[in-house]
């Protein structure tokens, strides 16, 4: 027993001797952990830096998602800034008054520049105008610049020289008069020269001469009349030391152009708001002052590069899904030696929150330097592609990965990483009434759950992304919650698989019963690479299936508003009519080149519901329905051929008339009136389609009379569609007869035209107001006229009294019911059509704020018109469908006149314009990217897996071997492991990027561009692209696993497995 | 004298897919303090559930445990850290696992006390002194890969008593161990517990393990059988709770016992004789049958050398080694550990090749053929039963030997009858992982035999095997070594092995072939 006198135990775990010593025994346990892990990460760290690694890899794709997010948001701003007109693309202070009300110009402009100093750190060019003033007897107009030189260019002469009153040379602007000279304001001109741009005087001097052509010049100034001449001098204060000026009217002007360089995506709302601050202070000072800035355009530019910022958070969850799963991945490869030393500290009765605490700090250890070496490279490539695109680098890294939000986001990323890989490294499964669960399948049914609950809310459009930060964090977290629910189903699912490939397996193809039951074996590694596959294959997947729908989206989008290769409109600023301008001989001019196809165009509504208006009414003819771009088979079940058909006329529609003789040039009509005053006015269909209406004279009590007019040149050789009686003038005027109808009965004789009978009126009707109409000799029937409808007497046309067959929005369908009737007012005349088919959509049927739409065919629906007001129905719109190789000269036809004078729109032209919108190919490229590193990294587990199993499987293949397997058998089984798990992480991801796409198609209604999509996406797959790269994936992959395998089991001697010698 | 350790009736009850099964079934032990232990019992008699009790990692059905006066069913989750962090030292089998490969043997000793908040100064000298006692001290910066198996099972015993643990708890210390290295670590143990005055329990079901120990104690079926006190002759047998006691099977079978015995009380003596028609008396031994094929050279080595490792690592394991392995014989290969038993039978096997000397299996000389060749002479003539042998654990006993068929390009009509031979008849349908680990062992055997070999290579296939089991599958490869004709060589240092050996090549003292004990 003498022994037990020796034992010693407790004298260094007892308690400690005083306060001090045993914080510092707790200081010294808590750091333990730390310290372990450092000399394991330190003397072992060619097994840990591939974690670092791969976690890098992913860091560096986020960082480099977040940087060429913000590049892209400041590219589009850029962009929207640059699309705003001259005028208002300025910062700009005025003050107008008459000159003995303001204050010193000297006061004045030191204040401004004061106040406009702290809005933009860039100095303003002064300006004054007095605006056509009264000079020496002339009018003109005067203004000055602060260094002219720099705004104008010089035409011919010389800049004038700083302006004194005593000789202010001027610039010649514009021409229009004299140019007065008079004592106290010697204006001298030295030279003649235009503005450069509008943004110095805004609209006050229009740049006439900018940016129009000539003939655009030409017709505008027929409507105005002839300005006075305008003069700039150098100098506004020298001007404005002028006595002569002293009581006139002028504005003062202090304009900071906006530069590129001053309105970046991350500070235009603080530019928006000091200028904003900087008017209050204006005018709380003097309502003299005005403050003019595009705010509300700068607003709303970083409003819509916030929503596309907001939609490549996808791609940033896309990098966040890959570095977690690479996090799973690396873990799995780590997992053995943490179980061994985790043990091994156990039973040495370390603490389990030291050995806790050990898990953690190395997990985050890697987590950190994996997510600064990632993002450190993310900024490299940042700046690098900033630097290429001319974005200024340090600004655009200071906003983005190197703001307080990319820091932090970077942080958060590590510290995702790290509970990733602390919780993968450390989790075990629990038994639950004999099945194996772990907390990653509850975490993964919780994503399931997260996923399920974020798309019942409903799908997220442009004013969700902007208003709803959550809609944003869904979108980060939505790639990696079904990427992760599908790696942990993957790997839930590959022990069962594998054990039920390896008994389908044929007895004799030995090798790949093999590789089954290796990895069946121990299928911990396998099921993580097979997760980690699952995941980049899905992922990979989905950046090119949303790649390949946003780019079809575009072309979507695009055919869908433009449905011909052109479209000819009225310009609504110009207000020229198609008809007017495009002749047959135009027409004619394009017809080698293209297939032109009128179409009609009017917008429609239910009499009497007035929550339905602006419904498109389109008339399009058979042809142009069968070759009508942008359609899309989930539009309607029906195709646009069958459509045509539906809406064919089964007869001809043709407008009815009376053709007047070639070259008549008087039109006669005998007629007799009792009972009231009419009007009569003929109704003459010219040979291009277009109406002239004659106005035949009125009749002058009851006896009989000749009405007569001549026929216009353009009308000769036409053709008489009806005879419209229009009531009394009092009756017109809605005096104190309104109310009361004009009543009468009328006798008309047979029209002639140059002394030739014209029509016998046979097939003649009357419309609404004729009444008793009879035929003979003469047409006889009773009148009854008011304002509120157009009475006529017409030749029966063929549309009378049918329904015109179209196809209808959704909504019209429903309002038309059962009977499918539905009455629609079209251009004023009330018109029945019958639904012959029902589209949810229909190209270039949108009209604003509607999507509601009427398609007829073209010419029963002008027939149909010009039945009920000749004149009122023609084509509004031409479409242009471009034969092979006619583009060019289409488009230099479209170039000359007419055509400036009317809205032309091309549809390539479009779809170029999105395409070439920054955000778009942002989203494209990153989308391309994200895709190509999934494949690589699916590349690099797959090896990894190869390399992992020769490693852990050593003893294995040492025992084949010792059995008789040959090393090739061997290195084949390698192989057929690598195809087993490429096999099994592909399926799973195809089914996972399908899924993924899906989802994020049907919840993210944005288009590359960020604007909510007409018509919605439709997932699409580049079936090319994808079987290509899938190609070149799979022989990368096989030669990669070759180049692996192909060294393995080649050695003398395979290596040494069997225990102590 | 205080007690250290006393359980009363311990129970542990294990749930398995195939039922219940009790480890512990009222085990009743005290050990005083400072006293050192030696547990002995086959395999599955209850040791290691025993001393996973004792060191708090698992707790009992039923019963009793308290060490120190304190019963540990009391403590709770944190009261059973700290007892395991400052009362126990655990010392395992598995010295390479249990040491971190990244730490030298300074730093892996003082792991626990730096764990435990100690200054460096104590620390750094408390491992220096440790390390010297056990003769290490030379080595304190060496990281394990650089120590032989013996130094690591010691820096191991420091470590687990570096923190001045008042309980050792050494399950099979030495089983990875020669018996020299053994012997070490067993002094090593003996001298630090006197040193240091700890209490030791030492599970083991090696003999060697008795030598350091104040008391062993026999464990069978979960009940302490047997008892004895170093210096007080024979072993008693000891006598349980309501009279239960257990006889060894030895007497069992001398007296002809079977499943029901007579007990009569004569004098002060209780006679124990057979009852019923069930028991008979111990068969002598057959006489060995004679060999299918004796005397013919299966396998011959000449002049061999082998060399691990290269520069100042390099280790020379043998060096003009000459031997023949003939059919029909068992050879038992043995040596400490390091003298090249696995890599001998690996050579043998074609799976290293040696630096110099030549190896002829089968008449082929192994020299001539490259690695695919090698492979092809195994999978015709030679098979190998490696320490641990590559069994699907879950497939079938039956399906592992049939893949094995497969793979050497037979039919598979034998596997039943191979399976008969190592006694598995029974068992051919259940899952590898549902056998007993001598019942493993069987299946790597049957595996091997399907091959119908003509050299048969067993490398320690009793290591982790009882008594009774190693007895059964040395007699085992003696007779199929008989009755198969083929050249059976077995590595390893069990005496059961060896003493049923045809011939024996003792690789450490002499490298030649001497007879085999009579």
């Amino acid at each position: 027993m003498g022994r037990a006198a020796h034992c010693s135990g407790g004298d260094w775990t007892g308690p400690p001797a005083d306060w001090h010593r045993g914080r510092a025994v707790t200081l010294r346990r808590l750091f333990f952990p730390f310290w372990l892990a450092r000399v394991r990460l330190a003397r072992r760290r060619e097994r840990f830096a591939l974690v670092v690694v791969g976690l890098g890899a992913a860091a560096a794709m986020l960082g480099a998602v977040l940087a060429g997010t913000v590049a892209a948001q400041d590219r589009e701003v850029g962009r929207k800034v640059a699309t705003l007109p001259d005028s208002v693309q300025a910062v700009r202070v005025n003050w107008f008054s008459v000159g003995g009300q303001a204050a010193p110009y000297a006061r004045l402009d030191a204040h401004v520049r004061s106040e406009l100093h702290r809005v933009v750190d860039e100095r303003p060019t002064g300006t004054s105008l007095y605006r056509e003033s009264q000079l020496g007897g002339a009018l003109l107009g005067l203004g000055a610049v602060d260094q002219l030189g720099r705004w104008v260019h010089l035409r011919s002469g010389r800049l004038p020289r700083r302006c004194e009153p005593e000789r202010c040379e001027v610039l010649v602007i514009r021409h229009g008069g004299r140019i007065p000279n008079v004592p106290g304001l010697r204006l001298v001109p030295v030279g003649e020269g235009d503005l450069r741009t509008a943004t110095l005087f805004g609209d006050a001097v229009p740049a006439a001469t900018l940016g129009q052509s000539a003939f655009v010049r030409q017709i505008t100034r027929y409507h105005r009349p002839a300005p006075p001449p305008l003069v700039l001098a150098n100098g506004v204060a020298g001007l404005d030391r002028s006595p002569l000026l002293h009581d006139s009217y002028r504005s003062y002007g202090w304009v900071v152009p906006l530069e590129r360089s001053s309105v970046r995506s991350w500070s235009a709302n603080d530019l928006a708001a000091r200028i904003e601050h900087a008017r209050s202070v204006f005018q709380a000072q003097s309502f003299g002052f005005e403050l003019s800035a595009p705010v509300d355009e700068l607003r709303a530019a970083v409003d819509a590069s916030k929503v596309s910022g907001r939609r490549l958070l996808l791609l940033g969850g896309e990098a966040v899904a890959l570095l977690l799963a690479f996090a799973v991945l690396a873990a799995a490869r780590l997992r053995p030696d943490v179980d061994a030393s985790r043990r091994r500290l156990l039973s040495s009765g370390t603490r389990r929150w030291q050995v806790g605490l050990l898990v953690i700090a190395e997990s985050a250890a890697m987590a950190l330097c994996g997510a600064l070496v990632g993002w450190v490279a993310g900024s490299a490539v940042a700046a690098a592609v900033a630097g290429r695109t001319g974005e200024p680098v340090a600004s655009l890294l200071r906003h983005s990965v190197l703001s307080g939000g990319g820091i932090a986001l970077a942080l958060l990323l590590a510290a995702a990483a790290t509970l990733v890989l602390a919780a993968a490294l450390t989790v075990r499964p629990v038994a639950v009434r004999g099945l194996a669960v772990s907390p990653l399948d509850v975490a993964a049914l919780g994503a399931v759950a997260v996923v399920a609950v974020a798309l019942a809310r409903g799908a997220a459009d442009t004013g969700d992304l902007l208003a709803s930060n959550g809609t944003g964090v869904v979108l980060l977290l939505l790639p990696s919650l079904v990427g992760f629910a599908a790696a942990v189903g993957a790997a839930r699912l590959l022990p069962a698989g594998l054990r039920l490939l390896e008994r389908a397996v044929p007895r004799d193809a030995l090798a790949f019963r093999l590789a089954a039951l290796g990895l069946a074996r121990r299928p911990g590694y396998a099921a993580v690479a097979v997760g980690f596959v699952v995941v980049s294959i899905g992922l990979a997947l989905f950046a090119e299936a949303y790649r390949s729908t946003l780019v079809r989206g575009q072309h979507d989008q695009a055919a869908y508003a433009i449905p011909a290769d052109n479209v000819v409109r009225e310009d609504l600023s110009q207000l020229v009519p198609v008809r007017s301008v495009v002749t047959p001989r135009v027409v004619g001019s394009l017809r080698p080149h293209a297939r032109v196809e009128p179409v009609v165009r009017l917008a429609g509504n239910i009499s009497g519901a007035t929550d339905v208006t602006g419904i498109a009414v389109l008339g399009l003819g058979g042809q142009a329905l069968r070759g009508i771009d942008g359609w899309r088979g989930d539009f309607s079940s029906s195709s646009p051929a069958d459509l045509a058909a539906r809406l064919e006329p089964k007869g001809s529609v043709a407008l009815r008339g009376a053709p007047l003789p070639a070259g008549a040039k008087r039109l006669e009509l005998p007629i007799a009136v009792t009972g009231t005053e009419v009007g009569v006015a003929a109704s003459i269909r010219r040979h291009d389609g277009s109406f002239a209406t004659l106005e035949l004279g009125r009749n002058a009590g009851a006896r009989p009379q000749l009405l007569a007019a001549p026929i216009p040149p353009d009308a000769r050789g036409g053709t008489l569609i009806a005879l419209r009686f229009e009531p009394p003038p009092k009756l017109e005027e809605r005096g104190a007869d309104a109310g009361a109808p004009a009543v009468g009965s009328v006798s008309l004789g047979r029209p002639r035209a140059d002394g030739r009978v014209v029509t016998d009126y046979a097939g003649w009707i009357g419309t609404t107001g004729v009444r008793s109409l009879s035929e003979g000799e003469r047409l006889r029937f009773g009148l009854t006229l008011t304002n509120e409808f157009d009475t006529y007497v017409r030749p029966r046309q063929p549309t009378d009294g049918i329904q015109l067959p179209a196809v209808v929005s959704p909504r019209m369908a429903e309002i038309a019911g059962p009977d499918r009737l539905l009455g629609v007012v079209v251009a004023g005349q009330p018109l029945v059509f019958r639904v012959a088919a029902v589209a949810t959509r229909f190209p270039g049927g949108a009209a604003p704020g509607t999507d509601d739409f009427v398609v007829t065919d073209r010419e029963t629906l002008e027939t149909a018109l010009n039945a009920a007001t000749p004149g009122s129905g023609f084509p509004t719109e031409l479409w242009l469908e471009t034969g092979p190789g006619g583009r060019p000269a289409v488009e230099a036809r479209l170039r000359r006149i007419p055509f400036p004078l009317l809205a032309v729109s091309s549809q390539a032209a479009l779809e170029s314009s999105l395409r070439s919108d920054p955000v778009a190919r942002a989203a494209l490229a990153m989308l391309e990217a994200s895709a190509l590193i999934a494949i690589l990294l699916a590349l690099l587990a797959l090896v990894l897996g190869v390399v992992s199993e020769r490693r852990d499987e050593a003893a294995d293949s040492f025992d084949l071997e010792a059995q008789g397997t040959p090393p090739v058998r061997l290195r084949r089984q390698l192989q057929l492991r690598a195809l087993v798990v490429a096999g099994a992480g592909v399926a799973g991801g195809i089914l996972t990027g399908i899924v993924l796409s899906l989802l994020v198609v049907s919840f993210v209604e944005l288009t590359a561009n960020a604007t909510t999509p007409s018509p919605p996406l439709a997932l699409s797959l580049d079936w090319l692209v994808v079987v290509a790269s899938a190609l070149v994936a799979v022989a990368l992959g096989a030669v990669l696993v070759g180049l692996v395998t192909g060294r393995s089991f080649r050695e003398p001697v395979p290596a040494r497995y069997g225990g102590a010698r | 004298m205080s007690v250290a350790v006393e359980t009363r009736d311990l129970f542990r009850v294990h749930s398995t897919p195939e039922g219940d099964a009790a480890a512990l079934q009222g085990l009743t032990l005290t050990i005083a303090e400072g006293e050192i232990l030696t547990v002995l019992g086959p395999s599955g008699s209850g040791k290691t559930s025993f001393l996973r009790i004792l060191a708090g990692l698992d707790t009992p059905s039923a019963g009793t445990a308290r060490v120190f006066g304190r019963d540990l069913r009391g403590l709770g989750f944190g009261g059973l850290a700290r007892y395991r962090s400052k009362t126990i030292g655990y010392l395992d089998q598995h010295f390479a696992q249990a040491l971190a490969p990244e730490l030298s043997a300074r730093e892996l000793v003082g792991l626990k006390p730096r764990a435990e908040g100690i200054e460096r100064e104590a620390r750094e000298s408390r491992s220096l002194e440790l390390l010297d006692r056990v003769g290490l001290s030379g080595k304190a910066d060496a990281r394990p890969g650089l120590l032989s198996g013996g130094e690591q099972q010691r820096v191991a015993l420091c470590a687990a008593l570096a923190h001045r643990p008042r309980l050792l708890l050494a399950d099979e210390p030495t089983g990875e161990l020669d018996e020299r290295n053994a012997r070490l670590v067993y002094e090593a143990i003996g001298e630090l517990a006197a040193a240091e005055g700890c209490t030791v329990v030492i599970v083991s079901h090696d003999p060697a393990s008795t030598s350091v120990a104040d008391r062993f104690v026999h464990i069978r079926d979960g009940r302490v059988s047997e008892e004895s006190v170093r210096g007080a002759g024979e072993s008693t047998i000891v006598v349980g709770r309501g009279g239960w006691l257990r006889l060894p099977q030895e007497f069992l079978e001398r007296a002809g016992i079977g499943s029901r015995a007579a007990a009569s009380l004569e004098d002060d003596r209780i006679v124990v004789v057979a009852a019923g028609s069930d028991g008979q008396r111990a068969e002598e031994p057959e006489a060995a049958a004679e060999p299918r094929h004796p005397g013919e050279a299966v396998a011959v080595v000449r002049d061999l050398s082998k060399t691990h490792g290269r520069g100042a690592a390099a280790a020379h394991v043998f060096s003009g080694l000459e031997s023949r392995f003939e059919g029909g014989r068992l050879t038992v290969v043995t040596g400490p550990s390091g003298s090249g038993k696995t890599t001998l039978l690996h050579l043998l096997a074609g799976l290293e090749l040696p630096d110099q000397g030549e190896i002829e299996v089968c008449g082929e000389p192994m020299q001539s053929l490259d690695r695919a060749g090698r492979a092809e002479l195994r999978r015709r003539h030679v098979a190998l039963v490696a320490q641990q042998p590559g069994l699907v654990p879950f497939l079938s006993a039956r399906e592992n030997v049939e893949l094995v068929e497969a793979i050497r390009g037979r039919s598979g009509e034998e596997t039943h009858e191979v399976l008969a031979s190592v006694g598995l008849a029974e068992r051919a349908g259940q899952r590898v992982s549902r056998l007993a680990a001598g019942e493993q062992v069987r299946v790597a055997v049957a595996r091997a035999l399907a091959a119908r070999p003509r050299l048969l290579l067993v490398d320690e296939p009793t290591a982790r095997l009882d008594q009774a089991n190693a007895l059964t599958l040395a007699a085992l490869l003696s007779t199929l070594a008989r009755e198969t004709g083929a050249a059976v060589v077995c590595a390893t240092h069990d005496p059961v092995v060896i003493e049923q050996a045809d011939a024996e090549l003792a690789l450490a003292a002499s490298e030649r072939v001497v007879p085999a004990p009579a």
